[in-house]
């Protein structure tokens, strides 16, 4: 069979697509087609008042971030060592070794309980990343601050330095 | 064979090796590497899954492609759309400054920046030069 450069770039393109939807079908670590899209807790903006039913993972924004900051949410810092150590949210774990993280918060609270994960700004999957990681590990109501450090610090909101 | 034969044939295994290892680390876990696409924030409608589901197999065709010499052309033109696609996915993502990995499946934990951007044009590079060997039907399959 004789094809041109371009017919058999089709071909493999086709051959790759298909082989992938096939066997995403019938395997245990398949995948839906389309993702699903993290979802902010509340439409308005708005703290719920209760969020005993608030499980998974969900985004959060500022206002969100500060009420649960202020109720004593433990937060996470998902972004290095050295930029933790330079400034983050006060009380906030560090993420240097994930084993001691989960340790840590084992020690606080149970993996039913809130908790808020955040980086540096919406540009950055790290808290995302660990949110997954966290969910992984058996944690079932994770929040996530996207805005992050930089939108903590903007606000003026309390900063800490060092460990 | 021509002086430049074996060189074609080195990019070849070299790209083509490259293709698979990146490949299967993104079919053992398509639940991470979607992850790693959406941080691109460059995929709408949640259309990263259908990425990561079927692009890897794509590379492993590919590489497979590269490496046995069957169809030669249309897969060393596959690798050169993709490079071109990791490159202005990778650019795009540092000139945005984000700070992200870069599920290149090459290296757990990654993250995208220059090196990476350099390395994705080597690999386009040496898909060019393959494209254009001068001593063609030789090692390959048609």
């Amino acid at each position: 069979m004789k094809l041109t450069g371009l017919t058999s770039a089709i071909a493999y393109i086709i051959l790759g697509t298909l082989t992938g939807l096939v066997i995403n079908a019938f395997r245990p670590a398949g995948i839906p087609w389309i993702a699903e899209q993290l979802s902010t807790i509340t439409d308005n903006g708005a703290v719920p008042e209760s969020d005993s039913l608030l499980t998974g993972i969900h985004i959060i924004n500022l206002d969100e971030a500060k009420t649960y900051f202020d109720q004593g949410i433990p937060f996470v810092d998902a972004r290095e060592e050295e930029e933790y150590l330079e400034g983050h949210i006060p009380g906030a774990f560090m993420n240097r070794n994930f084993m001691e993280l989960v340790f840590n918060l084992d020690t606080l609270q149970t993996r039913e309980d809130l908790l808020v994960t955040y980086c540096d700004d919406i540009e950055c999957g790290l808290s995302k990343n660990l949110a997954y990681d966290l969910q992984a590990s058996g944690f079932t109501r994770i929040l996530v601050f996207e805005g992050g450090w930089h939108l903590w610090k903007e606000a003026g909101y309390p900063v800490a330095e060092g460990q | 064979m021509k002086p430049g034969t074996l060189l074609i044939i080195a990019a070849r295994l070299i790209v083509g090796f490259v293709m698979i290892y990146a490949a299967l680390d993104k079919i053992a876990d398509p639940l991470t590497f979607s992850r790693a696409i959406n941080n691109y924030h460059l995929i709408p409608w949640g259309m990263e899954n259908i990425m990561a589901i079927t692009l890897p197999w794509i590379e492993m065709f590919v590489g497979i492609g590269l490496i046995t010499g069957i169809f030669l052309d249309g897969a060393v033109l596959v690798v050169q759309g993709l490079m071109a696609v990791f490159i202005l996915a990778i650019g795009s993502a540092i000139l945005r400054g984000y700070d992200i990995e870069c599920g290149c499946g090459l290296k757990s934990g990654e993250l995208v920046g220059l090196p990476k951007l350099l390395e994705d044009f080597v690999y386009l590079g040496l898909s060019v030069l393959i494209y254009f060997r001068s001593e063609r039907g030789r090692f390959e399959l048609k």
